[in-house]
């Protein structure tokens, strides 16, 4: 095993490896940036290139390419309040108020500090677990992920402040959100008003744009101002928020292992893990006040969270072949192309290839990382350009990524519809991330509701790990309600 | 609450499977959200009672926002906004105009961009757009509003036409008249 770990670290530096590695990270490094254009998206376009590619080169180009799209996908959160990926969403909400207190440099070093971290987290629990995972893995059924989905409602109601009852409401409406489209029990269109667009359901790109991103543009057209009001020195310096990875280790490491077990449960993904670390975030803090008008830690959780969660959903991909997620999926689709078969076998035959996407994992985020410090500052300057220039490229590229996911003028429209809905809500002081995360999380509750009763009746609640994460989701509203516990970083 | 009410009367005339969840979860939303309508309708109730006001936590409610080169007074944190143009190359301030009117006029803007989207296309359309929205609402010199409007032309085309090969649509009225 020794062997095929350093061997796995040495097939990363052949030329035509390390060529198509880095050709990978420069695309998907443009790809995280754009909002709109995601993992799932590139690895598809870049999926036909990959048929004359030795096998190890093709995963280099890859997973080089997801490696960093949601590193850079946290950049235009930060920046401008729009997220580059669906998975940056939870940056926004710290993440931009500190760019408009002029703390962009430090947000943007905390981010990619944290990602880096989380990465090599992600790639090192790969590498770790992937031999003996079958028992976690397996364990996790149709009753497991339904309690699961419901724990992570219960997180996020925590995201509301001194209101959990508005994030209870709000994360409500997002799962009635999720029941429009074509029932999955009886087939008929449920809440379509006749619109065939609508029978696959409501996109989640258009809602993330929609609630995040136009209230900000509006808020930056309104102030009249650049994104940052003020200047504050070299305490909003990049270097700054590289310290902060460091001086809330406990934070970073545990959102860190909150994204890579989520990634490793096949059907819960990175737009669930975002959250639930910036929730622990929250609720692991004694001060609260910070957290939605700029503190670091409402960076660092979600950071570390998005990138750890790649290791993560490669476990169940590469040792049973059961893709988590649709870019696992995509990947499957790529083992299928060069002829290796995910599964138990992979562990013994290609287990130095394992290895060596572990490696791709870790110098893919380290040179990514590396790179971006280069021009965070100048990065960073954009805040300070008048907001009359930036309205327009912004309003374009949020239509543009509404517009890339179906390439339909139908999801455009939705980005209007929840824009308007985001404005209502900042300005009534409803929290916009239940909402989000309960759209996410409805159709996994629905679907595995009803196979839980098909199989167990209402008994499957009385399973052992249902009862106990259920418990667990009691526990974390009981507590939310009580205030003054003690720092535990 | 309407909306939660119109979830729950939808589906009476589904089939029983399909309704279950929907009702299941509107019912317990519903009821949520009346404990919550009561909760705030006592808050509000009682701050009118005490005759404080709350102060409006939302930058959205500002009372007033100046043109680029307004600062608020007494705030002597804001400083200096970066321009691409001088401060003084000549162009006219304008007078400060309340928020609300700015909300408006963003918010059709931004239904402006959509309508012109989907009639012209994102190529052709953010050429005209971002022009449009530089001389007309932002009020910029024409030299920075036909570069900025270039740049983002360029953008486009360069990045997602030929990079990345993605149909960007060609609009309504290209459709129409079968041009490409």
């Amino acid at each position: 095993m020794l062997d095929a770990f350093f061997s796995g670290f040495l097939q990363v530096f052949t030329l035509s490896t390390f060529s198509l590695l880095l050709l990978g990270i420069l695309i998907g490094f443009i790809v995280g940036i754009l909002p709109g254009i995601g993992g799932a998206a590139s690895l598809a376009l870049m999926l036909p290139f990959v048929f004359d590619m030795a096998p190890r080169d093709a995963f280099a180009f890859l997973l080089g390419t997801l490696a960093v799209t949601s590193t850079t996908g946290d950049i235009t959160s930060i920046l401008f309040g729009v997220p580059g990926e669906s998975i940056s969403a939870a940056l926004i909400l710290d993440g931009h108020p500190m760019a408009k207190q002029g703390e962009a440099g430090r947000a943007l070093g905390a981010a990619l500090m944290s990602s880096l971290v989380g990465a090599i987290i992600g790639a090192f629990v790969l590498a770790a677990i992937s031999p003996s995972v079958a028992p976690l893995v397996l364990t996790f059924k149709s009753p497991e992920f339904f309690a699961l989905s419901l724990l992570g409602i219960t997180f996020v109601a925590s995201l509301s402040g001194e209101s959990m009852l508005k994030g209870i409401v709000a994360a409500g409406v997002g799962l009635v959100l999720s029941m429009i489209g074509l029932d999955p029990q009886s087939g008929i269109p449920r809440y379509t008003f006749g619109m065939a667009q609508l029978w696959d359901g409501i996109g989640l790109v258009p809602v993330t744009v929609g609630l995040f991103a136009i209230p900000e543009i509006v808020d930056l057209w309104v102030r009249g101002t650049s994104i940052a009001d003020k200047r504050v020195g070299k305490l909003g310096g990049v270097w700054q928020g590289v310290k902060d990875t460091f001086v809330h280790w406990g934070i970073t490491l545990r959102c860190s292992l909150i994204g890579t077990f989520i990634g490793i449960i096949p059907g819960l993904g990175a737009a669930v893990s975002q959250w639930m670390a910036y929730a622990h975030a929250v609720q692991s803090s004694s001060d609260k006040r910070r957290f939605g008008a700029g503190d670091v830690r409402g960076v660092l959780g979600p950071g570390a969270a998005n990138n750890s969660g790649l290791g993560g959903s490669l476990v169940p991909t590469v040792a049973f072949g059961i893709p988590g997620n649709v870019v696992m999926a995509l990947l499957l689709g790529a083992f299928l192309i060069k002829g290796i078969v995910p599964g138990p076998s992979m562990l013994s035959k290609h287990l130095d290839l394992i290895f060596a996407f572990v490696w791709f994992i870790v110098i893919s985020n380290i040179i990514t990382v590396a790179v971006c410090f280069l021009f965070l500052k100048q990065l960073a300057k954009i805040t300070h350009i008048r907001g009359s220039l930036l309205v327009p490229g912004l309003i374009l590229l949020i239509f543009l990524g509404a517009y890339a996911e179906a390439k339909s003028t139908f999801d455009m429209g939705l980005v209007l519809i929840f824009g308007c809905i985001g404005l209502l809500m900042e300005y009534t002081e409803w929290p916009r991330p239940p909402l989000l995360l309960g759209l996410v999380l409805g159709a996994l509750i629905e679907r595995n509701f009803f196979i839980s009763y098909e199989i167990h009746a209402l008994g499957f609640l009385l399973r052992p790990v249902v009862v106990v994460i259920l418990l667990t989701g009691c526990a974390v509203l009981l507590y939310g309600q009580f205030k003054g516990h003690r720092p535990r970083d | 609450m309407l909306f939660l009410v119109w979830v729950l009367w939808e589906p009476q005339n589904w089939p029983a499977p399909a309704r279950l969840f929907p009702w299941s979860l509107g019912f317990s939303v519903l009821a949520l959200a009346l404990i919550q309508f009561v909760v705030s309708g006592r808050a509000v109730i009682r701050e009118i009672r005490t005759g404080s006001g709350a102060e409006p936590k939302d930058e959205l409610a500002r009372d007033t926002v100046g043109c680029r080169d307004h600062h608020r007074a007494g705030d002597e944190a804001v400083t200096p906004i970066v321009a691409m143009n001088q401060p003084d190359s000549g162009r006219t301030a304008r007078a400060p105009e309340p928020a609300g009117q700015r909300v408006i006029t963003i918010c059709l803007w931004i239904v402006g961009f959509f309508v012109g989207i989907w009639l012209v296309g994102f190529k052709f359309g953010s050429f005209f757009l971002t022009i449009a929205f530089m001389k007309l609402a932002a009020k910029e010199k024409w030299p920075i509003s036909a570069a900025m409007a270039l740049g983002t032309y360029l953008f486009f085309w360069l990045v997602f036409d030929i990079g990345l090969k993605l149909p960007l649509g060609n609009g309504v009225i290209a459709d129409y008249f079968f041009l490409d």
